[in-house]
């Protein structure tokens, strides 16, 4: 074993929640969210040697799992994109409402997975972990002005479906 | 602090505008970190033991072929390595009977040389033996 199992185990007890939200997030799936993590620590494991310092860990642990989880999405084809832009329209027809019983939270988070994969992904590392855009940038591998960018254009699209389908919570700006 | 309970900054960064301060609110509610299903880590490990035996096994397997390679090389190359063996053979048979043939011509020529000089020797010494018995009886060549 490259690193010893105890110490393993610490890793993942430490970021076990981090990695499954992440995936889970992104994915919008349990079961796929549950593999997926696992893949990001087998991987960890492996290369385990290479990794210095708990920053560097948690640095890739996050891009990793971003990775992963986007390159899970792809497998099974199921790209939300397609969908962008007619929201993007100003005249967009308004779906049906009928999640009255489910929580605010949940719903704004089924909202989340409608989202394209790179605005969704730059959402969830800002509002899930409280990383920065020049953080963010860094586990994306893009410029900070593009994080800011899709973290605007992000929040602009939530918004513009979260005020169709919970209209009593949000609301356009006029 | 406790290393497994979730990250939040204390001071969350500012909003992005006023315009989502609402939506930034609920979505930091939405996207609080949530636990694994139970026994996630046991089974990561588990995986872990898993592939071990299998990539050192794999290890053995990479490592097997670099060794066939060099034991079993005239078994797998017979095509190619037959005809070069049988190319070097002859080269090598027609190299050795070139350098005999030379090692023998050079042979009889030192053979030669040590004959002809030992025929000149005596044919000196005949000449010189016949003048001496010239020159005994009065006559002498080349010496005015």
């Amino acid at each position: 074993m490259a690193i010893p199992e105890p110490q393993f185990r610490n890793l993942i007890e430490t970021h076990q929640r981090m990695v499954f939200s992440l995936a889970l997030r992104i994915l919008g799936d349990y079961a796929t969210a549950e593999e997926v993590a696992q893949d990001v620590f087998l991987e960890l494991h492996r290369s385990g040697e290479r990794l210095e310092s708990e920053d560097h860990i948690r640095f890739w642990l996050r891009r990793t799992a971003k990775h992963r989880a986007i390159d899970a999405i792809r497998r099974k084809s199921n790209r939300p994109e397609a969908d962008a832009d007619e929201w993007m329209e100003q005249d967009y027809a308004a779906p049906p409402s009928n999640s009255l019983n489910v929580s605010t939270e949940a719903r704004l988070e089924s909202l989340l997975r409608t989202l394209p994969d790179g605005l969704r992904a730059a959402i969830i590392l800002r509002y899930q972990e409280d990383m920065l855009p020049d953080e963010i940038a860094a586990v994306l591998g893009q410029s900070q002005a593009s994080v800011k960018s899709q973290l605007h254009r992000g929040l602009t699209l939530l918004r513009r479906k979260a005020a169709v389908t919970m209209k009593e919570y949000f609301r356009e700006p006029a | 602090m406790n290393p497994h309970e979730p990250f939040h900054n204390p001071n969350p960064p500012e909003p992005m505008t006023e315009d989502f301060a609402a939506l930034e609110h609920e979505l930091r509610n939405a996207l609080r970190p949530v636990d694994p299903p139970p026994g996630f880590a046991d089974r990561v490990l588990a995986r872990v033991r898993q592939l071990e035996p299998q990539s050192t096994e794999s290890g053995q397997r990479a490592a097997e072929p670099k060794r066939a390679r060099i034991l079993m090389f005239p078994k797998f190359r017979t095509r190619l390595w037959i005809p070069s063996a049988v190319a070097a053979m002859l080269l090598i048979g027609f190299a050795g009977e070139q350098a005999r043939v030379q090692i023998d011509e050079h042979r009889k020529a030192v053979e030669a040389q040590k004959q002809f000089e030992t025929a000149l020797q005596v044919t000196d010494r005949a000449l010189e033996h016949t003048r001496l018995q010239l020159q005994r009886a009065g006559i002498s060549f080349g010496e005015e």
